[in-house]
Parts: C-alpha cells; structure tokens; sequence
C-alpha cells in the first residue's frame, strides 16, 4: 500500500512542476529507476525492507530535484512548491510515528488533551489517566519545575498557543491530526519562504535549486512532523519579515504576536522586528493601540511562565565560544554534520553587503536570540533533534546561502543531507541523542571497527581536540574563503583525502578513553547517568563497574590517569597487574596507570563499585 | 598555453587515485583497483564537466570503510560507479563523437580491464576498435555507449571467433540507428545496470543466473574425495548435514543430460552436476554447461576474470546416517565426480 502510494506521489510531483518534453523525459527516467530499484532489489536482497523503501524514495525525491533545477520547462511558483512540500509531508508524517512522540512532543500534546476535554490547563488528570492519552507514552510525570497552582493545580511549562493550534487536527484524527497540523505549517512556512525569496529579488533557477535543500533536508524535514515549536515559529519569523519589509502590519504584527506566544524565547527575535517595523513606519494612533494591547496580553503571558529575565544576563566567554562553534560545528549538534547546506548562509556573513535586504534584517533579529542562547547549557536542544533552537532560522540563511548560491559547489553538502535525510526517516528514534559527545555515525563507525571514531568528529558538550581544531579551522575557513576560491573539482577529492587520513587516525588509539563510548567493549555494568536523566549532558558521566565487570579498549602505551569515583577501595585488574584505588567521596578522583604496550586493554574490577569516568594519556 | 582547468581536472585524477591507494583496502581484488577506478571516475567526470560525479570518490572511500560485508561493499561500488557515470552522461548537453567514445572507452575499463589479472593487450585492443566503430555508428547516442558496453560485456575475446559478437552488435547499432536518440531512458537504464555490476562483470556476462539465486555452501563439512568412473562409496553424513556438495573435474564438454551417476536412488546428471571450473572466462565459451539450478559455489575472483566454482547443492534424505554414491562407469576415463563437502 505504501509503495503505491509512493508510486502516485512520485507521478503527482512532476505532474506539478514539469510540463512538455521535460514532462515526457522525467517520466522516461522515472520509470528507468523503478527497473533499476526492482533489479537492486532482487540482486541485493535488503533485511530491512523498510529501510530500502525510505532509501529509494529519498534518492527518487533527490533526483526530482535536479530536475527542477536543471529542467527546461518547469512551471515554479510559490504555490507549487508548497503543493510539492505538502505531498511530501504527507509522507514524512507516518516516519515519524514509528515510536511513541518524544521529548517536548507528549506534554504539548497532554495540553492539547486538557483543553480539548476538560477546557483548562489543568493536567492533574491527564497525568492520572495516560493509559488512555494519545501520546501514547503510559510513563510521563511532570517534567522539572513545571509550575503548580494554588489548589494543587499541575500546569506545564511550555505555551498553551501550540496546543491550541493542534486542537482541530487532534479532534479530527487525534495524534496524526495534530502532527498533519505541524506539517500544514511545515507547507505554509515552504510558500512563505519561497515568497520572501521571490520578494527579495531571488532569481527562480536559484530558487529551485535550493528549495529542496531546504523543503526536504534536515533540520526542516526533522520537524515538519513534530508537536514542537520550531516550524509553525519559522512560519511566522518568516511571516514576520516578509511583513516589516513589505511594511504590512496586517502581516507583521499578527506573525510577531503569534510568534511570541509560541515561545516567549521568539520574544528577543520579536522585540527588534517590532523596533525595526517602527522605524521604518509612523504608527498612526490606532495602531499604537494594537501594539500596545498585544504587548499587554504577551506580557500577562510571559509573567506565567517559567523562564525569567536573569536567564539573559551575560555568562563566561568561554561558554559563549563553546556554544557559538558548537552551533556550527558539533558533530552532533552542529551545523556543519546535521545541516552542511545551511553553513552557505553562515558565509554569507562575509559578503554582508552583497545579502538582500531581509538577510541582514533577519540577522539584526537573530542577534539578541543567538546571543542569549549560545551560553546555555542546553545550546544544542537536549533531548530533540538536532538543532531545535536555530530551526526557527533556517529561512534565514536559506536566504544567505541564495545570495552566494552561484559562487558554492553545494554537491558535498546535498549528498551529506541526503543520507541525513534517510537516516532521519528511518530512524526517527535515534534523532534523539544523549549529548555524551558522540554521535550516530561516529558510534557506529566505532562500533564497527571497536576504535574511538567519535573522538574525529566535534563535540562541544563534551569538549574534545577536534572541537578546539575545528574552531580554528573554520576561523579561517572564514577568513581564506572570502578571497580564494576552491575549484569545485577539487573539494570532492579533497574531502577523499580527509576522510582517508581520519579513517586511519581513527584506527589508532585516542590520548582519552570515555568508557561510556561505544568503541568500550563493556561486559557488565552500567550506564551512568542513566539514558534518560533529565539535562544528563550536565553531569559527568561514566561507566559503574561492579564486580567482576570489566572495560575493554584500545588504549596507548605509557602513563595515564584514570579518573574515576567510588565510595570504598576498589581494586581493578588492569592487564594482569592489579590496582586498588582509594576511595573519592562524592567528587571524581584520579590514578596513576602505567600500561606497557599499546592495543586492548582490559580493565576488570575484582572487587567493590567504581564510576570510570576516563582515561587520559599524558 | 596550459588550460587551467585541465590542470584542476589532472589534479582532481591525482588526488583521487592518491586518496584510494592511501586507504589500502585489500579485502578483494576490487578494493585493491579502487584507486583506478576512482581515476575512471574522474575521467568520466571530466568527460561529462560535472564536479558534481567527483563525489563518487568520496562515497567509494565511505562504502570501503562502512561496509564490511563483500557483496553489500562491491554492489555499493557498483551503485556509485554506475550513478556517477549516467549523471555525468545525462550532463553533457551535446553527446559528441569523442565524448561518447570517451564514456564507451571508460565503461569497458570498468567492466573488463578493472582488477583483471590474464589481460591480452591484441585482443583488447582489437576489440576496443569494435566498440568504437559501435558507438560510431550508433551516431554517438547514449543507445551507442549502451551497445558498445554489451559488446565489451559479452565478448570473452577467448577463443578469437567471438569477436563475432561486437561484428554482430555493430549491425545492430548501425540498424538502430533511427531510433538511437529517442532511447536514452532505455540505454541508460542499461548502462546503469552493466555498471552497477563491474564487481561482478564475468560473472554477470558468463553466469548470471547465479547473482540472484547463487547461495554459497558456508558451513561446510569438507571431503574432498575424488570418485573416478565406476567407483561406489557409501559416506556416513555427519549430524545435522542437509546437503551433499557435488561438482565434476574434466566434465566441462559432457554433453547435457549425460548420466553421470547415483546418490542414494537418485540419478545424477550432466547439467544437475557442472564441471568445478566451467564458468572461468577461458573456459566458458568451449563448455557445455550451464550454472545449476542449486548453485553452492563460491566466487573464486571479481571483475571480468571473476567466476564462480561448479559446487552444486543436493539436499540429503531426512535422517540419513549414511550416504551412498556411484559414478557411471561409461564417462570418460578422466572425468572425476568431486564429492566436495557435507553443508550442515
């Protein structure tokens, strides 16, 4: 049923945009790659079915979109690409309910279920009756400082407006209703952005190059299909923009009211669209009314809810930086691995003056938000798909990325998005990450060969050399590529030539062993903290041992420091040789470890309970 | 004056082939061609001025590293090569006379000069000559390249007369020709499926048959007891056994359905029963047989010298503690009956 579906949707997609010869020749490759599919199929018979299906329908997706790139007569508009998008997400939608919702998902959902059936916020009783919720998820308790009412009441911590805009799609077909309303905005926000771009002087060939590096890549294509925030407040960003450009309050100041009491954080990009839609306009009397009485309402809004301003006075530098590259670059997190298509926007910094007007107003607005943002612990999102905090900017620098399109070889990054994209949709569950400082293909690639492939890729939760390299990198990244230009035919090769030298960097034994990593052969013991330990990115984890459990690693020869903490005297056997180390109370301590050869080491605890932390080479 | 972007071009080649022959994957003889094949790549890249198609060089290092598994790692090669080489084609905006002869030559490479140990540089060359006189005369169309790669295909060059082949394919090309250029969905199709098997060419032109339906005996009790014309041996079957691997030594030209013994009340035939070595490419064309149905070989190499062993699977009598086999006393003398293992 699936595959036919598949099948009507692939003819539906060029039904829209192609017309003439171009038309006729799509579909004569298009029913080309279904021969070449089926003989793939037969010949490499896939386990997982599924996941062949996910792979062939990306790759067909992927193919439709050089063609609306590169085809001759193609009919475009802004219409047309939501049209497309909305068949797409439609798609998308399924994928994403393989596994009960997740993170902020259940509670926004839990909202939906209190206003629907019991008309308050109340979810004293939802929480009493999960069995019978929609979510789906029997386990869910309060999330921490959620606020409690005078009478008991059990309140969430996040916005109503979300909820209320999910109540039609939920009453119509509950959980999927509510998601199709995410995705209905996943559509309008694909129209509005194709819009500003047509707005801002975009030419269409650009335009449809990069729409479904956008429409269909991650981070978008992660939350067309989630109850979170991120899209229905890209949409009204967008909204937003478009609307002080255009000077439309009719426009703006709904979108900027709707964004805000989406999310009272939208509220720092808010406040300069607001200042920037004033200077630009002479507000008559009445419309200083408006303003002042939205203004009202939010600020009513804002007094309930759990953030407060103290959360926007400055932190470290050090976290700033930390957050700021870890936004670019984390391997897990970051820009660079999860969304390489939108780091163009991130360079179109560098040509500022040769960006549209609402680039650099986008920018403006971005500012405060990035600037409160990026010294959070939580940077990175926490327990959602990557980049949740900066989706609401992807038009942005969709934007951007259009505005130094031509002078870009994009191949890499589009390639890159494509497998993201699949690994996103067939395992929508693993878009979740712990934030331990891995991530899934540093894991797995570790888990294949038992070596630390994860310490090759940034991470800036838990800060490695690869972090502190790449930072320098693309600081000059930024610097050289504003005056030298790579040939394209280069960069592939190039990236070859990397991806050799880590493959064999990779191979050899890292200065630090985390033993909660996946390369860590464990035998016995536990995870700690747990998986999910709310914010556990914060506390310093490890591998528990007990007795008799043990830790097996490539480790390098010569003196290291153990960091581990236990409560009594625990004595390890470490190859062959045994060590007892004191015990550390409450905090981490260190031992001396003298390995003799470097290649596997066990480590076997003979007796008591340790926490390893790590290992360091010194 | 030197073209700067035939320099960029060269030096994308070195780069690549560098990249490939620094990674050092050994695991077949495929692996250890990579860096060739990623200078293919490149040229095909050249040939169809897409930087794009370079990005097969990375993605073949991926699928070198991530796949450890031979069949999934060389049919990914396969996907990439293929991919590559029709979007360069597809990128061209004119199929000119030294470009098509450019694809033509880069996919016979692929499919019959990458990872070949027995190379006889007359006979290539003789037949190159054919394939480009095909992609001549099928007026440089991607039908053209697509013809001129199942000459290059299926010609074993071994013994000279199938150079008949091409001959014939070039009276097909020439005959095509009017409907060469409203073909390219079909042509390419083909291309990319050639392609997609260079790991497997030898065997996709010799016997493909077993690409599908091929199951290598694995959990193998061996034998290897030899049973010449006339000879009885009763084997006791080791528990858990549920098949009998069979092949013959010097059966190669029996003639099909040619009785060549018993095991137990069953009758075995020429054709149930293959010659070990008959789909070797030297072999091959002179050979009566035909791959088996119940296939258990295994491939002995890749690439156009790659070819799978004659094993054959018979299943054994439920329960059966023993197992009685006879061969024929009127085969030739020296056609043997290799009674290679027990497959639990």
């Amino acid at each position: 049923m699936t595959i036919y579906a598949l099948v009507a949707a692939f003819v539906a997609l060029p039904l829209i945009a192609f017309r003439g010869k171009t038309l006729l020749r799509y579909f004569a490759f298009d029913l080309a790659t279904y021969a070449f599919a089926f003989v793939l199929w037969r010949l490499a018979r896939p386990e997982e079915t599924y996941f062949a299906i996910i792979a062939v329908a990306v790759l067909k997706l992927a193919a439709f979109s050089v063609v609306l790139a590169r085809g001759e007569d193609v009919r475009w508009s802004a219409t047309r690409a939501a049209a497309i998008a909305a068949i797409v997400y439609a798609f998308v939608i399924p994928t994403q309910m393989l596994t009960p919702i997740d993170g902020d998902e259940p509670f926004y959902l839990l909202i939906t279920e209190s206003i629907v059936h019991d008309h308050d916020l109340d979810l004293r009783n939802q929480y009493a009756s999960l069995a019978t919720s929609k979510t789906k998820r029997p386990d869910l308790v309060p999330q921490q400082g959620d606020p409690v009412g005078k009478h008991g009441e059990q309140y969430s911590r996040h916005e109503p407006f979300l909820p209320v805009l999910t109540i039609p799609g939920y009453v119509v077909a509950g959980l999927p209703g509510a998601l199709a309303t995410i995705a209905l905005f996943a559509v309008l926000l694909v129209r509005s952005t194709i819009r500003l771009l047509e707005d801002e002087g975009v030419d269409d060939a650009t335009t449809r190059a990069l729409f479904p590096l956008f429409a269909f890549a991650p981070p978008v294509i992660y939350y067309v299909a989630r109850i979170w925030p991120e899209v229905p407040g890209a949409f009204f960003f967008v909204e937003a923009l478009r609307g002080v450009r255009q000077r439309r309050m009719q426009r703006w100041l709904p979108s900027l009211a709707a964004l805000v009491l989406l999310k009272l954080r939208f509220g720092l990009i808010a406040i300069v669209l607001l200042g920037a839609a004033m200077w630009r306009r002479r507000p008559r009397r009445r419309d200083v009314a408006i303003i002042i009485a939205v203004a009202i309402a939010i600020a009513i809004i804002a007094t309930l809810s759990v953030h407060s301003w103290r959360e926007l006075i400055p932190l470290s530098p050090s976290r700033y930086a930390t957050g700021l590259f870890g936004l670019l670059l984390d391997g897990s997190s970051g820009l660079l691995f999860q969304a390489p298509f939108f780091l163009l926007g991130i360079f179109a910094l560098t040509r500022w003056k040769e960006t549209p007007p609402a680039f650099r107003l986008g920018c403006a607005a971005a500012l405060p938000y990035i600037v409160s943002l990026i010294p959070r612990s939580e940077w990175h999102g926490g327990w959602s798909p990557p980049l949740r905090y900066i989706v609401v900017f992807m038009p942005l620098l969709l934007v951007g990325a259009a505005a130094i399109y031509k002078r870009a070889f994009l191949a890499p990054a589009a390639i890159w998005s494509i497998g993201l994209t699949i690994h996103g949709l067939v395992f929508p569950w693993k878009l979740f990450h712990i934030e331990n400082g891995e991530n899934p293909i540093g894991a797995w690639l570790s888990q294949i060969y038992l070596s630390d492939f994860s310490r090759l890729f940034p991470s800036y939760v838990r800060v490695n050399r690869a972090a502190i390299i790449g930072a320098i990198a693309i600081v000059i990244a930024f610097v050289v590529l504003r005056f030298v230009r790579v040939p394209a035919q280069l960069v592939a090769p190039l990236i070859a030539i990397a991806l050799v030298f880590a493959f064999e960097a990779g191979r050899r034994p890292g200065n630090v062993i985390e033993f909660e990593d996946a390369h860590v052969i464990h035998k016995g013991g536990e995870l700690y903290p747990e998986v999910y330990t709310v914010a556990r990115f914060l506390y310093r984890g490890g591998w528990i041992l007990h007795e008799g459990d043990s830790v097996s690693f490539l480790a390098r020869a010569g003196a290291s420091k153990l960091q581990y903490a236990c409560a009594t005297p625990v004595m390890l056997e470490i190859e062959g040789t045994t060590l007892t180390v004191p015990p550390t109370g409450a905090t981490f301590g260190s031992a001396p470890v003298d390995l003799s050869r470097t290649g596997r080491i066990t480590i076997r605890c003979i007796n008591g309970t340790i926490d390893l932390d790590r290992m360091d080479h010194e | 004056m030197i073209d700067r972007r035939a320099v960029t071009w060269i030096a994308a080649g070195v780069l690549s082939f560098y990249a490939c022959w620094r990674l050092g994957a050994h695991a077949t003889s495929i692996d250890r061609a990579l860096p060739w094949v990623a200078l293919i790549v490149v040229a095909v890249a050249w040939l169809g001025e897409s930087s794009a198609v370079l990005c097969a060089v990375p993605l073949l290092i991926g699928c070198a590293i991530t796949f450890p598994n031979d069949r999934t790692r060389l049919l990914s090669y396969g996907v990439v090569v293929a991919v590559g080489f029709c979007g360069a084609m597809l990128n061209v905006d004119e199929l000119t006379f030294p470009r098509a002869t450019g694809f033509a030559i880069a996919g016979t490479a692929l499919i019959r000069w990458i990872a070949r140990e027995h190379f006889s540089f007359i006979r290539e060359a003789m037949l190159l000559f054919l394939i480009v006189m095909i992609v001549a005369v099928a007026r440089r169309s991607a039908l053209g390249i697509a013809l001129a790669l199942v000459a290059a295909l299926y010609t074993p060059t071994i013994p000279l007369r199938t150079l008949a082949i091409p001959i014939g394919i070039l009276a097909i090309a020439w005959l095509t020709r009017p409907l060469s250029t409203h073909l390219s969905a079909l042509s390419t199709l083909l291309i990319a499926l050639m392609l997609t098997l260079f790991p497997y060419s030898g065997i996709l032109a010799r016997t493909p048959r077993y690409l599908r339906h091929g199951n290598p005996a694995k959990d193998r009790v061996n034998l290897y007891w030899a049973m010449h014309p006339g000879q009885t041996q009763t084997f006791e079957v080791p528990p858990d056994a549920k098949n009998v691997i069979l092949s013959l030594s010097n059966g190669a030209n029996l003639k099909r359905r040619t009785v060549v013994g018993h095991l137990g009340e069953q009758e075995l035939h020429v054709g149930d029963v293959v010659d070990w070595g008959f789909a070797r490419r030297e072999e091959w064309w002179r050979s009566t047989n035909r791959m088996p149905r119940h296939a258990a070989g295994h491939i002995r190499a890749y690439g156009y010298d790659g070819w799978v062993d004659g094993a054959v699977r018979f299943a054994l009598p439920p329960g059966a503690q023993t197992i009685q086999l006879n061969v024929d006393p009127r085969l030739p003398r020296e056609t043997i009956l290799q009674v290679e293992a027990f497959e639990r």
